[in-house]
C-alpha cells in the first residue's frame, strides 16, 4: 500500500481548484510552479510516495555501494514488456560484455534489466543525473528536413524563453558557447570545474570539442540550496538537495506559494468526460484503495511517456470508446526509447574516477541530425563511469579485477580509481512496431490494466550505436588505456532512462494527440505535458529541461486562457 | 474387485500427488542450508577471500543471505555439490580438507569452466556475494585510495590528481 499524504503551505485542502495536475515529475512540477506563480489554485495528484533523502539515499555508510536507487513501497510501476526485434548478427560486436564474465546476454532478443522510471514526488528526476539540455534546433524538424519522425509544431525560438526561465529556476550551471543552441541570456550559474579524469579525456580527444555539460546541479549555493560536494552518486539520489530534481525546485516553490496542494499516494484511475468535449471528473485511488473524485476547469496530464497513454487508453466511456484523446488512433504510438552505448576501460594512471560529477563534460560534435555519416539522427558523448556504477570498491572487486585471494585484493587496491567509462546517447526514431498499449491480461491492484511496452529498434539505431562505440574506442586508444573492461548498450539490453512519444504534439488532429500548446485536439480542457508529447527524441539530449520548458509554456497558455475565460 | 482397483488407483494417484507436491515444495521453497552445506559454503567463500581474510561475521552474513534468497540458495546448493564432487575426484574428503594450493586449482577450474555451467555460475555468483560483503567493510574501504564514503563530505578535491 502506498502511503497517502497531503501537503500544502496553507489550508487549501477544501478549496476549489483551477487545475488538477496528474503526476509530479518534470512536466507536472513545472506546470504546478508556473500556474501557482499566476496565483491559480492547483491540486497535484501523485501516485507514488514522497521520498525521504535522509532515509532513502544513505551514501555515508561503508555499505553505500550495495544500495542502488531506493524503491520504497509503491515507488515502482509494474509494466509488461514485449521486445520485438531479433538481434542483427551483423552488429554482434555491440553485445554487452565484461572482460571477466564474457558476453552478458544470451539469445537473440534484447534483455530487460529494470524499468528505471520512478513513481514518487518528483517523478523520474529523483533518479536522474541532472543533465539540463536544450534540444538541437534542427532536431525539432526531422520530417521537413530529413523525411523521418514528425516536426515539432513549435520551433526552438518559441521555446527559448522558457528554456531560460527553467534554467533560472533550477540554477543550471553551464558555459555560454553552445553553437546551434543560441541563448538569450547567460546560465544563472558558472559551469563546474572539470574533474581530473575529464581533463584527461579532453586532452586526449580535443577534436571532439568537449565542453562543460550543462547541469541542473548547483555549482554554488542557490535559492536556499547548498552547492554540490562532488560525491559522484547522483543516480543513487542526491541527499543534499543540490541536484535539480523537481521536488526541490519547481514543486518546492509551488508548495511555498500557498496555492498548491500535493497529494501523494493518489493514483489517477480514469478521466471522465461530459457531453461538452470537456473532462468532467478525475477519479483516483488513495493508498487505501478508496476511490475519490475531483474536478477543476483544467486537467493537466503529466504521467510520463508510458503512464500517460495508459491512463488515456484506460479512460474509455461513451464519448471515447477507443480511449481518451485517441480520435487519431495515435495514443500510445511512436514510442521512442534510449539508444545508448557505453564502454569502460582501465587507465594506466590513477584518475580518481570515484569523484566529481557523473558527466561533467559533453561532446556535441555529432549531435546535429546529419552528424553521423550513414544514419539519420545525431548523438552526444559523455563520461559514464558513475552511470555504469564503476565508482566503488565492490565494482572493482567483481567487474574490474579477476581472480581471488590476496593477489585479487592487492590488485583492487592498486587499480582503484582507474576505471573510466564513456557513453553515448543517440536519436531514437519512431517505428510502427514501437508503441504502448494496455496489457489484456495483467492488472494492478486497482484493477487498472498495466501498460504494455512494445519495443523495436531498427538497423539505423544499430548504426548509431556502432558509430558511438567507434568514437569511444578512438578516445580510449588516444588515452592509451591498459584494457577495455566492459561494454553495455541498447543493442541487446533495454535501459529506457529516456522515453518519449506516445501522445505526439502536432499541427493536426489527424496525426497527433495534442496541439502546439499541449492541448488535446478534442478535449478542450485537457493538456498533456510530459515526455509523451515529443514528436522526435533529439540527438541524445537529456529531456527534462525541454519537458519543463514545455510545462512553463503550456501553463502560461492555460493561465492566459483562464484569465480570458476561454477555458 | 473393481472397487479395489479403483481404490488402488485412487491411492496411487494421491501418493503421486503428495510426492509431486513435495517435489514442487522443494523446488519452490528449497530448505535452508544444512550443517554440511553451511560448512562447505563457508569454506568456498573463505577460499575466495584467501589468507584467513574472511571475517566470521562476513561468512555468517553470506550464509544468512543464502538462507533468505531462494535463487542464491539453489545456486549455492547445486554449485557446491559440483565443487565437492570435484574435490572428491581429486581424492580428498571434502573441499574443507584441501590445502591452499589445491583450493587454488579448484577455483581455477571453476573460473575457467564453460559459461553457463553449474560450476561457473556458482563461482561467479559467490564471488559477487562474498566480495560485496567484504568490500563494504569500513576497514577494507579504508585500505583503498577511497578516503571515505561519498557523503557527507563529498570529494572536494576532485579536480586534483588523486
Ligand atoms: C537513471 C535516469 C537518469 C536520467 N538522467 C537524466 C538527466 O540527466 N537529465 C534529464 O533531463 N533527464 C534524465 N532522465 C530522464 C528524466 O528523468 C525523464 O525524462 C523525466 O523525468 C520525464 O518527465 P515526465 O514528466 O515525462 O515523467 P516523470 O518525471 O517520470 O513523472 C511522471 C510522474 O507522474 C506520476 N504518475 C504517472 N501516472 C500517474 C497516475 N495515473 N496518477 C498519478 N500519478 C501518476 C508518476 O508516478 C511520476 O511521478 C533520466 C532518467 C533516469 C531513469
Ligand atoms: S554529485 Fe552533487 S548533485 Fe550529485 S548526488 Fe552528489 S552532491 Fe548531489
Amino acid at each position: 500500500m502506498t502511503p497517502t499524504g497531503v501537503e500544502s503551505a496553507s489550508n487549501t485542502a477544501q478549496r476549489d481548484f483551477d487545475a488538477i495536475i496528474v503526476g509530479s515529475g518534470a512536466g507536472g512540477g513545472a506546470c504546478a510552479y508556473a500556474l501557482t506563480r499566476r496565483q491559480l489554485k492547483v491540486l497535484v495528484l501523485e501516485a507514488g510516495p514522497r521520498f525521504d533523502p535522509a532515509r532513502d539515499y544513505p551514501l555515508s555508510g561503508a555499505d553505500w555501494e550495495t544500495r542502488s536507487f531506493p524503491a520504497p513501497e509503491g515507488s515502482r510501476w509494474e509494466i509488461t514488456l514485449v521486445a520485438g526485434e531479433t538481434l542483427d548478427p551483423a552488429y554482434s560486436r555491440l553485445r554487452s560484455w565484461n572482460h571477466l564474465r564474457g558476453e552478458l546476454t544470451e539469445g537473440d532478443q534484447r534483455e530487460f534489466g529494470e524499468y528505471l522510471h520512478v513513481r514518487g514526488v518528483g517523478g523520474s528526476t529523483l533518479h536522474f543525473t541532472g543533465e539540463a539540455h536544450r534540444l538541437h534546433p534542427a532536431a525539432m524538424k526531422m520530417y521537413s528536413r530529413f523525411g523521418v519522425a514528425a516536426d515539432w509544431p513549435i520551433d526552438y525560438a518559441e521555446l527559448e524563453p522558457y528554456y531560460l526561465a527553467a534554467e533560472r529556476l533550477i540554477g543550471a550551471a553551464g558555459k555560454a558557447d553552445e553553437g546551434a543552441r543560441w541563448r538569450s541570456g547567460p546560465y544563472p550559474l558558472p559551469a563546474h570545474p572539470l574533474s581530473f579524469a575529464s581533463r584527461r579525456i579532453v586532452a586526449a580527444s580535443r577534436e571532439l570539442g568537449w565542453v562543460p555539460n550543462p547541469l541542473g546541479v548547483l555549482s554554488q549555493p542557490f535559492d536556499g540550496r547548498p552547492g554540490c560536494n562532488y560525491c559522484n552518486q547522483c543516480n543513487r539520489g542526491c541527499p543534499r538537495g543540490d541536484k535539480a530534481s523537481v521536488e526541490v525546485t519547481f514543486l518546492r516553490q509551488a508548495l511555498a506559494s500557498g496555492f498548491c496542494v500535493l497529494q501523494s499516494g493518489a493514483q489517477v484511475l480514469r478521466l471522465e468526460t461530459g457531453d461538452d468535449e470537456r473532462i468532467r471528473r478525475v477519479i483516483y485511488a488513495e493508498g487505501t484503495g478508496a476511490e475519490q473524485a475531483c474536478s477543476a476547469p483544467v486537467v493537466m496530464l503529466c504521467g510520463g511517456a508510458v503512464q500517460t497513454p495508459r491512463l488515456l487508453l484506460a479512460s474509455t466511456g461513451t464519448h471515447a470508446r477507443e480511449g481518451l484523446g485517441n480520435e487519431s488512433g495515435q495514443v500510445g504510438r511512436n514510442f521512442m526509447e534510449t539508444v545508448f552505448q557505453a564502454t569502460a576501460a582501465l587507465a594506466r594512471e590513477p584518475l580518481g574516477t570515484w569523484r566529481g560529477l557523473p558527466s561533467d563534460i559533453i561532446s556535441w560534435a555529432f549531435n546535429a541530425p546529419d552528424g553521423i555519416a550513414g544514419a539519420t539522427g545525431g548523438c552526444r558523448l559523455m563520461p559514464f563511469t558513475s552511470s555504469m556504477d564503476l565508482a566503488g570498491p565492490i565494482a572493482y572487486a567483481t567487474r574490474v579485477v579477476g581472480g581471488w585471494g590476496k593477489k585479487h585484493r592487492e590488485r583492487v587496491a592498486e587499480v582503484f580509481g582507474r576505471a573510466i567509462a564513456l557513453g553515448g546517447i543517440a536519436e531514437c526514431l519512431p517505428h510502427p512496431q514501437a508503441y504502448v498499449d494496455l496489457d489484456p491480461w495483467r492488472r494492478d491492484r486497482h484493477g487498472m490494466p498495466l501498460a504494455r511496452l512494445h519495443l523495436h529498434l531498427d538497423a539505423e539505431a544499430a548504426r548509431r550505436q556502432d558509430f558511438m562505440a567507434k568514437k569511444i574506442a578512438e578516445v580510449f586508444s588516444a588515452m592509451n588505456v591498459e584494457a577495455i573492461i566492459e561494454r553495455l548498450g541498447s543493442y541487446d539490453t533495454i535501459a529506457a532512462s529516456h522515453v518519449f512519444g506516445t501522445c505526439r504534439m502536432g499541427a493536426t488532429a489527424r496525426d497527433s494527440v495534442v496541439d502546439r500548446h499541449c492541448r488535446s485536439h478534442r478535449w478542450r480542457n485537457l493538456f498533456i505535458v510530459d515526455a509523451s508529447v515529443f514528436p522526435s527524441s533529439g540527438g541524445g539530449e537529456a529531456p527534462s529541461l525541454t519537458i519543463e520548458a514545455l510545462g512553463l509554456r503550456a501553463a502560461d497558455f492555460v493561465a492566459d486562457s483562464l484569465a480570458r475565460r476561454e477555458l | 474387485m473393481t472397487d479395489r482397483r479403483a481404490l488402488l488407483r485412487w491411492g496411487i494417484g494421491l501418493g503421486l500427488l503428495a510426492s509431486s507436491g513435495g517435489l514442487l515444495r522443494s523446488l519452490l521453497w528449497p530448505p535452508p542450508l544444512d550443517t554440511d552445506e553451511t560448512a562447505l559454503l563457508k569454506a568456498y567463500a573463505a577460499a575466495l577471500l584467501g589468507d584467513g581474510e574472511a571475517a566470521d561475521a562476513i561468512l555468517d552474513a553470506l550464509v544468512a543471505r543464502a538462507n533468505q534468497d531462494r535463487g542464491l540458495r539453489r545456486t549455492v546448493r547445486r554449485g557446491l555439490s559440483a565443487v565437492e564432487r570435484l574435490a572428491k575426484e581429486g581424492g580428498h574428503a571434502s573441499l574443507g580438507a584441501l590445502a591452499a594450493g589445491e583450493t587454488d586449482t579448484l577455483l581455477k577450474i571453476a573460473a575457467g569452466a564453460q559459461a553457463g555451467s553449474v560450476l561457473r555460475i556458482a563461482y561467479e555468483r559467490l564471488r559477487l556475494e562474498i566480495f560485496a560483503l567484504h568490500f563494504a567493510r569500513p576497514e577494507v574501504v579504508a585500505s583503498l585510495a577511497l578516503p571515505a564514503p561519498p557523503q557527507p563530505l563529498g570529494f572536494a578535491k576532485y579536480e586534483d590528481a588523486p
